[in-house]
């Protein structure tokens, strides 16, 4: 078999791992509970009842997000010519959803319009330096994914080169964290240490954004002005 | 009007749904995490956009499980104390 036959059987594998079944059945008794304990309402006790109803509506994004890998797992088969499945049909299109603009406003907390710029890098880094968090996820939401992803290599050896010019580079993150609050502890840490990526623990963009975040906030230790100067 | 016993018993019932959905959610979290490494090793060095999607929307699957888990525990904690004070 194959190197790429093999890629295509895994990918193939994923697929039926993925426990859509689990999910609607969760679904389903959620639901019945839900309508049991309607009654509590009534009594003045909608707690438990909105409790499930926030666990129905996770489920439903839990099970749109499985629909779009499944989606997208084929898109990548047949992008790269390893797909023998059926074509598409025309009224089941896939919503495209930018998931890495979604993530950028997860992580930073903000929502603003998407701002497109070509010196992609030098502009993140110029808002996140003037700790401009709106500004920051703006360009961040403005740029391809692929482009977006393409920061973590960007930067990860300019990060490297200034943290060694510094004497405590955790501090530099300190005063730009404010920047990404929701960004998962331990990322940052990570890049400075320099830790081996270990795909599943992460979102893809995370370290792409914490790059621009970090070597911002190592800029402004060093009392540089963008990556230029 | 129901009585405090067909009252509680409504809740129980309703309990043991929320239970088996748990169940239910708890093997799909497992099922999506072993679904998140192979697709992780399989398209590990790609940058294509569709292989980033796939996994990037994995990701969001298995955190919006944790967070159905979280918000059923809680509807149960919610309900057995409303039901122990009647």
């Amino acid at each position: 078999m194959s190197l790429l036959t093999e890629v295509a059987v895994d990918l193939r594998t994923v697929g039926a791992q993925l426990p859509l079944p689990e999910v609607c059945r969760a679904a389903w008794d959620v639901e019945v509970a839900s309508r049991r304990l309607a009654m509590l309402v009534a009594a003045g006790q909608p707690g438990p009842v909105r409790a499930l109803g926030a666990a129905l509506e996770h489920l439903d994004t839990a099970a749109g997000a499985l629909l779009l890998s499944q989606h997208a797992i084929r898109g990548y088969l047949a992008a790269v010519g390893m797909s023998a499945g059926p074509v598409p049909s025309t009224v089941d299109v896939p919503v495209q959803h930018n998931w890495w603009a979604a993530r950028v406003f997860e992580v930073t907390a903000a929502s603003p319009a998407p701002v497109s710029r070509t010196d992609l890098l030098d502009e993140a880094v110029a808002r996140a330096q003037d700790g401009d968090r709106d500004g920051f996820a703006a360009v961040l939401a403005g740029a391809e994914p692929s482009a977006g992803l393409g920061l973590a290599s960007a930067t990860a050896p300019l990060v490297s080169g200034y943290a060694g010019l510094v004497e405590h580079p955790g501090r530099a993150w300190e005063a730009v964290r404010h920047l990404v609050p929701e960004l998962p502890s331990g990322v940052a840490a990570a890049i400075l240490a320099g830790t081996p990526r270990r795909p599943w623990d992460e979102h893809p963009a995370d370290r792409a954004i914490a790059g621009v975040v970090l070597l911002a906030g190592l800029l402004n230790l060093l009392g540089r002005k963008g990556i230029h100067d | 009007v129901a009585s405090v016993a067909e009252v509680k018993a409504a809740i129980d019932a309703a309990l043991v749904h929320v239970q088996d959905g748990q169940a239910a959610v708890r093997v799909a979290s497992d099922r999506l995490a072993n679904a998140r490494q192979t697709l992780a090793v399989a398209v590990e060095g790609s940058g294509h956009d569709a292989a980033c999607a796939a996994r990037a929307a994995l990701t969001q699957g298995a955190g919006e499980l944790e967070d159905a888990l979280s918000a059923m525990h809680q509807a149960v904690e919610q309900a057995q104390s409303y039901s122990a004070a009647l």
